[in-house]
């Protein structure tokens, strides 16, 4: 029974922030789209602004693995 | 390192004005000073500086000839004979249009439009159309192959006018309202055949009596259905004929085409090296005579106001010297402190922080005085990378990505980010010897065992650190390296405060500073780690610390502290994205061992671990130059300077 809430938390705990990114991502990827639009210059700086929510599935995966290892 | 700057005012007698220019111009060290706002119109002394009838005359006519110019170098200018212009040919010819006094040069450049401004015009237009009708031509000869075999349906009746229509497949139905629209004006004398050109478009002949042209067409255009527009040669013939027709021309004009655009290569080969510098010539005489408005004068000198770079002061005065004697003065201007803030900024870095220079891009340009934040994101930025990639092969196979892209691509932006990339690779190379990862866990898959033979006596830890084992160690040390980091920064935030004479900042930083240290300290003298007489002094110095951070920011200076928490935890993230990194190579490799036989094997896990790849060059970058820019910047970065923009001619492509 330990073992089964283990790996079902380990899920949970990579599973939500997953969620929580993707949705971030895409506002922040429809808006850059627009910026890119009407002002090329812009794309290395949504591409960097694309990728900072990154932070939040990477630290769930860390603690997922930290419960199963 | 911000280049220290120094503000100079020249003055002279009025008559050398335009000589001055000219030798600034040439020495191109200097950034000028629009003085023309800070001039107030009822100022007894000095005037803003306005341009004579005569020079004015003389603008605007070189402004008539450069735009003739540039639309003759457009006609000719492609890629191919932009590539064949040599940029030493070119530099000789701008020398020695240079020279020329400005009438010598009007009148040269006169001729040579003369010359070949109407060919080229010509030449450019029939390119154009050429290149249009073969697009329209291709489309006609689908349409009327199409459309051939229902005119054959048709009998060709005199007094019959046909009308050939192209619509979207998917509104076909329009065809119906055609029909009951049609059938009501003609009264029934005519007939509508369709089929479908392509996937998407479908053709329809409407056939009707002359009487009713006019109405037929005016519906038929209320409909917004596209007619096929034949050009005149065209709708006298059946459709037969035109078909034939269409193809013919479609044949002809590839080597009609190719005729064309030998000629105007012909033409550009000869002259388009001299065009050009004759336009970079135009462009610089153009921007002489515009800098005049920013300067100041009273009634008989002229003063500039400018910022040259410290180091070139002395040059700068001899040469005037040598020129001018000493009817020409450059002065050097004591400035405020406000002013100071003014001075245009241009970075100077040593050889190996250079290439980090293109990340200032990405922000804006530092005040003039702050700190260069160049060269540390120069040593952390690969110390990071290494450390979230920390795998020996991945980072060979990055140092090869890197050549590849430097070979490949020649602008000065590729160049500058391939050197990153070399950094960053041996950095990880580095790291994955200390990991002793390579490929993740191939080699303990392999060889059963890896194990650095005399680290153990040196240093003594046993190397290599496995990340898979050691992950609450490791997250220390991610934590570790980032409250160094931002102590760092905070340490260069005093010293800005300091720079700028900002009392407040300068007790906030310091405060700061000793409220983590006295924190950290706290923490390892509660948990035994250091004797715990420890105790009292950290508490001591964690109540002056608060103390001096309330004085310094106010109660924000507070909640700054958590601020400051939040940032060093997110250097966490260097041992998340490493771990993450670790995973993905060893699921790649397990899956290359799931295969069964070896060759199987090999490319499954080749396949990973190219993700495995593209993944770890990409994310650490991107955190890395997360955790520079939003947590390390934010400790002391002042932005609002204004780049160094100096008089300088062009000689080369781009203007200003």
């Amino acid at each position: 029974m330990g073992e089964v809430a283990k790996f079902f938390a380990a899920a949970l705990a990579i599973g939500i922030p997953a969620i929580a990114t993707g949705y971030a991502q895409s506002r922040i990827g429809a808006a850059g789209a627009g910026a890119i639009a009407e002002k090329p210059e812009v794309t290395g700086s949504i591409i960097i602004l694309e990728a900072i929510p990154e932070t939040l599935v990477v630290l769930g995966f860390v603690i997922a693995i930290m419960m199963i290892l | 390192m911000l280049v220290p700057m120094t503000k100079v005012e020249i003055i002279g007698p009025k008559k050398y004005l335009y000589d001055i220019i000219g030798f600034f111009h040439q020495l191109g060290v200097i950034h000028i000073q629009d003085m023309s706002n800070k001039i107030r119109p009822g100022d007894m002394l000095v005037r803003r500086m306005e341009a004579d009838e005569e020079s004015t005359e003389r603008r605007r006519e070189l402004e008539n000839l450069s735009i003739k110019i540039n639309s003759i170098i457009s006609s000719l200018a492609t890629e191919e004979t932009i590539k064949a212009v040599s940029q030493g040919e070119k530099e000789k010819y701008y020398f020695s249009f240079w020279s020329e006094s400005c009438d010598e040069l009007k009148s040269e450049v006169n001729n040579l439009i003369k010359k070949l401004e109407e060919e080229t015009r010509e030449l450019a237009t029939l390119k154009d159309k050429l290149e249009l009708e073969q697009v329209t031509m291709a489309r006609y000869e689908t349409i009327f192959g199409k459309i051939k075999p229902l005119a054959k349906q048709l009998v060709s009746l005199k007094g019959f006018e046909t009308v050939a229509l192209l619509f979207d497949r998917k509104y076909k139905s329009i065809l119906d309202e055609i029909r009951s629209d049609l059938s009501r004006i003609t009264r029934g004398q005519f007939e509508v055949i369709s089929t479908d050109v392509d996937e998407e478009t479908t053709a329809a002949l409407v056939v009707f009596n002359n009487r009713f042209s006019e109405l037929v067409n005016s519906s038929l255009w209320s409909k917004n259905v596209s007619q096929v527009r034949l050009p005149e040669e065209l709708s006298e013939m059946s459709f037969e004929e035109a078909f034939l027709t269409v193809r013919e021309r479609r044949a002809k004009l590839p080597s009609e085409l190719v005729n064309v655009k030998e000629k105007l290569s012909k033409i550009s080969r000869e002259w388009l090296t001299k065009l050009l510098a004759i336009r970079d010539v135009l462009n610089d005489r153009l921007r002489e005579f515009q800098v005049v408005y920013q300067f100041g004068q009273t009634d008989y000198t002229f003063i500039i106001e400018g910022w040259i770079p410290r180091r070139f002061i002395k040059k700068t005065q001899a040469a005037l010297r040598k020129e001018f004697g000493e009817r020409v003065i450059v002065n050097e201007v004591k400035v405020s402190e406000h002013e100071l803030e003014e001075a245009p900024v241009v970075m100077e870095n040593p050889k190996w922080a250079k290439p980090f220079e293109i990340l200032m891009g990405l922000l804006q340009t530092p005040r003039y005085g702050t700190v260069d934040p160049t060269p540390f994101i120069a040593v952390f930025f690969p110390i990071f990378f290494g450390m979230m990639l920390g795998d020996v092969g991945y980072g060979l196979l990055t140092a090869l990505i890197a050549y590849w892209l430097r070979k490949k691509y020649r602008s000065p932006f590729v160049q500058s980010a391939g050197q990153i990339m070399y950094m960053c690779a041996a950095s990880s190379v580095l790291f994955g010897f200390i990991y002793g990862e390579f490929f993740g866990n191939l080699v303990e898959i392999v060889f059963h065992r890896l194990h650095w033979p005399f680290f153990k006596e040196i240093i003594g830890i046993r190397l290599p650190l496995n990340r898979m084992e050691l992950i609450k160690p490791m997250l220390a040390l991610a934590i570790g390296v980032g409250f160094g980091h931002i102590i760092l920064g905070l340490v260069l935030g005093v010293v800005n405060a300091i720079r700028e004479k900002a009392k407040r900042h300068i007790f906030e930083n310091i405060g700061m500073i000793i409220t983590l240290c006295s924190f950290i300290l706290l923490i390892v003298a509660a948990k035994k780690l250091l004797p715990n007489q420890l105790m009292t002094p950290a508490v001591v110095f964690l109540i002056i610390g608060l103390v001096l951070l309330i004085y310094g920011g106010g109660l924000m200076g507070l909640i700054h502290i958590f601020g400051t928490f939040s940032n060093i935890l997110s250097y966490a993230r260097i041992m998340a994205i490493g771990l993450s990194s670790v995973v993905l190579a060893m699921v790649a490799n397990k899956f290359g061992g799931m295969g069964g036989n070896i060759a199987l094997g090999i490319l499954l896990a080749g396949i990973f671990h190219a993700l495995a790849l593209v993944l770890g060059i990409f994310s650490p970058t991107i955190h890395a130059l997360r955790l520079h820019l939003v947590e390390f910047y934010g400790k002391f970065y002042q932005g609002g300077g204004k780049p160094y923009l100096p008089f300088r001619r062009t000689g080369g492509e781009n203007i200003g």
